[in-house]
């Protein structure tokens, strides 16, 4: 792919203060993203990986400007200029930015306030960008928007609550097409969903992306779901990167061996195989407090030696992709 | 289908329908005062000092006539010095209805003077005590169902009288503290940090001071020379000053959990500005728990203006209010001898239990986890 | 092998305020002593309440239960409240899915499965703790000694949910019940819980009913499966012919639904439609008919019973498999 980079970061780092005890002072910093680089180019998808309470959900906060982080997050807007996208932007810049990266979240119960119909949600991201002024035009926008992502108009004047969990999905989809993004963050788009829809969303993202070149960055923790999706895998393992790189090599050559453990945790859907009762990882997945000087995954991997204790292992190019490990 | 369910939810809460009928019946009283009350605020009758209340007959001489009261006359006990009254039974005055008696504006527009029920222009002769030289008076005979007050004022009318200003402060002082209370709160919860920290230790100190003192202290700041309109405004924005922070405290912490609902977040990063999002995301989302904690503030807000008058600091004569009419049930003497001035008591604690079944009935529907506490003002 | 339990048309009805959702509607299996059985199905499909109803835990004015419940040769249905509490935790277990709210978040592990022990039998307190410290090391948790004495909330997920499985076993019942154990669990753990589960229930010869909507994890662990559809079971199969050949319209539908790297670039599968909510769901006709490819005019006039499968139909070797489907039982014209 030639296209240009979108966007581009790196070392970003986001921590929590950990507040403590009836006082509420703040004990400690829970670093829930360590130093990640990425880049993401126009048209394609990022998949993100790994087991729950990684930092994949606030990698996804912290390109969408929800939370602040911290190192540089280097974006090419539409008129080909780049700049630092962290921090402070000034606000006709903010408001470009906000227009071009969109989200869409897990839970479509919470992420379409149950007190507004259908045609306030959609009609929210356009009024706050100036876009709504001519109402009727607007009217027959949301219509359009409807149509694309296989909704009727009529659903316009009727309330969240109304709708099954596939529908309201695919209008937090609506939502985020309607400024005309150029890359959506999706949270878990379909971890909330039943699995007979959970095909009609992915297919629906899958499309649209196809018609109008968005780039996606895909979060999820189901490894079958993310291999489909992307083109490009990033799988973390508390707040870091521990492998990148193409996804069917990720899939049929995995080099860490957390990517390997958690290939092999996958169900196989053979029953005469019965594979996930024979392997397994030992171990639990470690409190995202702990910050160690070495490598993370270093109690629960097979490979582990004393190096792995005291010195992190630098990302370094293994046949073709990015690892972080001493002996991949 | 949402709707139903809260509004069935309601009505099975008995005490909350026992409640409800009772503030009906309260604030129908009040709306009307003027035409149920068979006397205006500052009519007084002489002969009605201290009366016990008038007894109601139906036979007259052996013979039944409808409703009918007799007059009473004073005479001071040779023993004991008190004013006793004794029922002269040979002139029968009937009860009617739909009577002319002292004008008043109905809805502050139509000048009326109709009242539902009274004696009319009934006089009865009062002749002069031999040989003081004085001639014989007439007098109107006085109706006074709940009895009269020291100034020979009818108790059943000046409590109808004063509803109106103990019901409608609680009213209003309410809605004046949620709303102040529900901008603060919403404002501190979302933006968080320093704003919020300064707004919270602000309303912490405030409300660590003891109440009746701090309403006492505020309510000095209103000059007395006010017309009484103006007191009662004054009232009210003294008991509301208090009364918001209470409010602003759980909307703050119904803010705090909302701005991290995803379809906040959604706004966010849509680039909606952060008061758009609180006008449209978070007030519509804390409204159901707002009409609770309203309904649980209002009688703090009751007992605080009769607080305040009772204490002498409030509303002043001739207006009243039942804080004020309780002020003269103050001494034990007056308690033992004239038990009647204790019923504005009776009724300030009918309103502020209805309000607290009908609170308790609304929270039981619209905030079944308990998320609103009860508020003490 | 015997049958240790039997469901005869199980019925358990609420009356709310939307009217009454029929959750399990005439549900009919049966599981052997030692068996797997998965009950697999979308949410809202009844898995939960099926399972419920079996511990008994299910009382009041505002529910309605019918059918009968047989366990061990005793017909639950028509047993006292007494007689359900004594056998529930003792001779059935049950695991839940939150494994963070299946536990009192004030009182320690400790008492929380001494407690358990002691409702149901008559032993010292040192005798149960010794029994639940055994129990936790059999559940492979590291240093028992310690870690009973912690409280829940400073276990994690998969820990938590080990110690559920600790508890459930402790009284070694005979049927274990375990409602989404893995839902809620990375896929490591979850390889981790389903190999105990497979291990303790071979030590124990308890019987297993495995309730997921994941036919991967339904592939690794049941002997055979039943798929529930809105309240209804609408194929019963072995897991060996249900993967082979999924016959039902709605089995074959979420086999397909299966996200594979095969896959990629073509389009997914996708059942059309969604899920009905319990007071759309519609009666005296067939419930999957709005959503089925091959639905007819009889599937949307006639409920169709859940019968034997044609030998024609499935594979040779495939016994007891039964399908609620018109178009394995005369045609759906
Ligand atoms: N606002 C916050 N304040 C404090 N800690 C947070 C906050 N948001 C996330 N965390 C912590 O940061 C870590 C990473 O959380 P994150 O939500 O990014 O994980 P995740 O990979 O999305 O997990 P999941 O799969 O469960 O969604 C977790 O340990 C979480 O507890
Ligand atoms: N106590 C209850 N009162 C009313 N309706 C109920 C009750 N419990 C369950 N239901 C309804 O019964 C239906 C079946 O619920 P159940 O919990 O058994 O589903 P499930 O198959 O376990 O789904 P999930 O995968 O979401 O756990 C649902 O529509 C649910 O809303
Ligand atoms: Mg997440
Ligand atoms: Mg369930």
């Amino acid at each position: 792919m030639s296209a240009t980079t979108l966007l581009s970061g790196r070392g970003l780092r986001k921590s929590f203060p950990v507040r403590r005890g009836v006082l509420m002072l703040v004990r400690g910093q829970l670093k829930a993203l360590h130093s990640f680089d990425f880049d993401i180019r126009a048209g394609e998808t990022l998949g993100v990986v790994g087991e729950s309470g990684c930092g994949k959900t606030t990698l996804g906060r912290v390109l969408a400007r929800i939370h602040e982080g911290e190192g540089s997050l280097e974006y090419t807007g539409r008129d080909g200029q780049r700049y630092d996208a962290l921090g402070k932007l000034d606000p006709k810049r903010e408001l470009a930015f906000r227009r071009d990266v969109q989200m869409v979240f897990q839970d479509p119960y919470s992420s379409l306030d149950p007190r507004m119909t259908v045609e306030k949600i959609l009609l929210e991201p356009l009024e706050a960008h100036g876009m709504a002024k001519d109402k009727a035009a607007a009217k027959a926008y949301l219509c359009e928007l409807l149509a694309r992502v296989g909704l009727h108009a009529d659903a316009l004047q009727r309330y969240p609550h109304e709708f099954s969990g596939g529908q309201r999905q695919r209008i937090a989809v609506a939502r985020a097409l309607a400024l005309k993004p150029r890359l959506i963050i999706c949270d878990e788009p379909t971890s909330a969903l039943d699995v007979s829809v959970q095909s009609q969303v992915i297919n629906l993202l899958k499309e649209i992306q196809e018609r109008e070149g968005l780039a996606y960055i895909f979060i999820s923790h189901n490894l079958d779901l993310v291999r489909y999706v992307s083109d490009r895998i990033y799988v973390m393992y508390l707040g870091r990167v521990v492998e990148a790189g193409e996804s069917e090599l990720l899939f049929s050559d995995p080099a860490h061996p957390y990517t390997q453990a958690l290939l092999r945790s996958i169900p196989n859907w053979d029953p005469q195989a019965r594979s996930l009762l024979n392997a397994e990882l030992r171990g639990e997945a470690p409190s995202p407090l702990w910050d160690p000087p070495g490598c993370p995954f270093e109690p629960r991997c097979p490979k582990a030696a004393a190096r792995c204790r005291s010195e992190a292992p630098a990302q370094r190019d293994v046949r073709g992709r990015l690892v972080a490990c001493h002996f991949a | 289908m949402k709707r139903d369910r809260r509004l069935t939810s309601f009505l099975k809460h008995k005490l909350g329908r026992v409640g409800l009928v009772c503030l009906a019946v309260l604030y129908f009283g009040a709306i009307f005062a003027d035409f149920i009350a068979p006397y205006g605020m500052k009519d007084s009758n002489e002969l009605a000092a201290y009366a016990a209340p008038t007894t109601l007959h139906w036979i007259h001489e052996g013979r039944f006539i409808g409703p009918f009261v007799y007059a009473k006359r004073q005479s001071r006990n040779p023993d004991t010095f008190r004013l006793e009254y004794r029922e002269d039974e040979s002139v029968a005055y009937p009860l009617r209805f739909f009577v002319k008696g002292s004008p008043y504006k109905l809805f502050g527009l139509i000048n009326v003077d109709i009242h539902l029920f009274g004696l009319g222009d009934a006089k009865l002769i009062i002749e002069a005590d031999e040989g003081s030289g004085e001639e014989a008076r007439t007098h109107a005979v006085p109706l006074n169902i709940w009895g009269g007050d020291q100034f020979g004022r009818d108790v059943f009318s000046r409590i109808l009288h004063g509803s109106r200003v103990s019901l409608s402060a609680g009213l209003i002082g309410t809605a004046l503290s949620v709303v102040i209370g529900a901008i603060v709160g919403a404002i501190s919860g979302y933006f968080g940090g320093v704003l919020d920290t300064l707004i919270q230790r602000f309303i912490e100190i405030l409300r660590s001071f003891p109440r009746i003192p701090l309403w006492l202290a505020l309510a000095v700041i209103i000059p007395p020379t006010w017309p009484s309109t103006y007191l009662y405004f004054g009232i009210v924005i003294v008991l509301s000053f208090i009364g918001w922070m209470g409010v602003a405290r759980v909307v703050r912490g119904m803010a705090l959990s909302l701005r991290e609902k995803e379809y906040v977040l959604a706004a966010k990063s849509a680039g909606v500005k952060p008061f758009k999002i609180i006008r449209a995301h978070i007030i519509p989302n804390v409204a159901s728990y707002l009409i609770v904690v309203s309904t649980l503030s209002v009688p703090g807000m009751i007992l605080g203006e009769s607080t305040i008058s009772f204490l002498g600091l409030g509303i002043k004569e001739p207006m009243t209010s039942w804080g004020l009419l309780l002020k003269q049930a103050q001494s034990i003497s007056a308690i033992q001898s004239y038990p009647w001035l204790m019923l504005p008591g009776l009724f300030i604690m009918i309103a502020v239990l209805s309000f607290n079944f009908v609170g308790d009935a609304f929270r039981d529907a619209l905030d079944p986890n308990g998320t609103v506490e009860k508020l003490e003002a | 092998m015997a049958t240790l339990l039997e469901l005869k048309d199980s019925r358990t009805h609420f009356c709310t305020f939307d009217g009454i959702v029929k959750a399990s509607d005439g549900v009919s299996f049966h599981i052997d002593e030692g068996e797997v059985l998965a009950l697999v199905g979308e949410s809202g499909s009844g898995k939960s309440v099926t399972a419920r109803s079996i511990m008994g835990l299910y009382s009041g004015s505002k529910i309605r239960q019918s059918g009968s419940i047989v366990f061990k040769g005793e017909d639950l249905s028509k047993a006292n409240p007494q007689r359900r509490r004594e056998l529930r935790g003792r001779d059935m277990g049950m695991i839940f899915q939150e494994p963070m709210s299946a536990f009192d978040p004030l009182s320690s592990i400790s008492e929380q499965m001494v407690e358990a022990r002691l409702t149901h039998f008559k032993e010292s307190r040192e005798e149960a703790r010794a029994l639940a410290i055994e129990s936790l090391r059999q559940v492979g948790i590291p240093e028992p000694e310690k870690r009973i004495d912690d409280y829940p909330h400073r276990l994690s997920g998969g820990m938590l949910q080990r110690v559920l499985i600790s508890i459930a076993i402790m009284n070694k019942p005979k049927l274990l019940i375990a409602d989404e154990p893995t839902t809620a669990l990375d896929v490591t753990i979850q390889a981790q819980v389903l190999r105990l589960l497979n291990g303790l229930r071979k030590e124990m010869g308890a019987s297993l009913l495995f309730i997921t909507h994941d036919l991967g994890v339904v592939a690794e662990i049941a002997d055979r499966v039943h798929v529930m559809y809105a309240g209804k079971i609408v194929e019963k199969a072995s897991v060996r012919a249900l993967f082979s050949s999924a016959l039902h319209p709605y089995s074959k539908g979420l086999l397909d639904a299966r996200v594979t790297g095969e896959r990629k670039g073509k389009p997914l599968p996708a059942i059309p439609g969604s899920v009905p909510r319990p007071s759309e769901i519609a009666e005296d006709c067939c419930r999957f008919a709005p959503r089925c490819p091959h639905a007819g005019p009889r599937c949307l006039r006639e409920e169709p019973p859940l019968a034997a499968a044609p030998a024609a139909g499935g594979p040779r070797n495939d016994e007891g498999r039964e399908l609620a489907c018109w178009l394995y039982n005369g045609g759906t014209e």
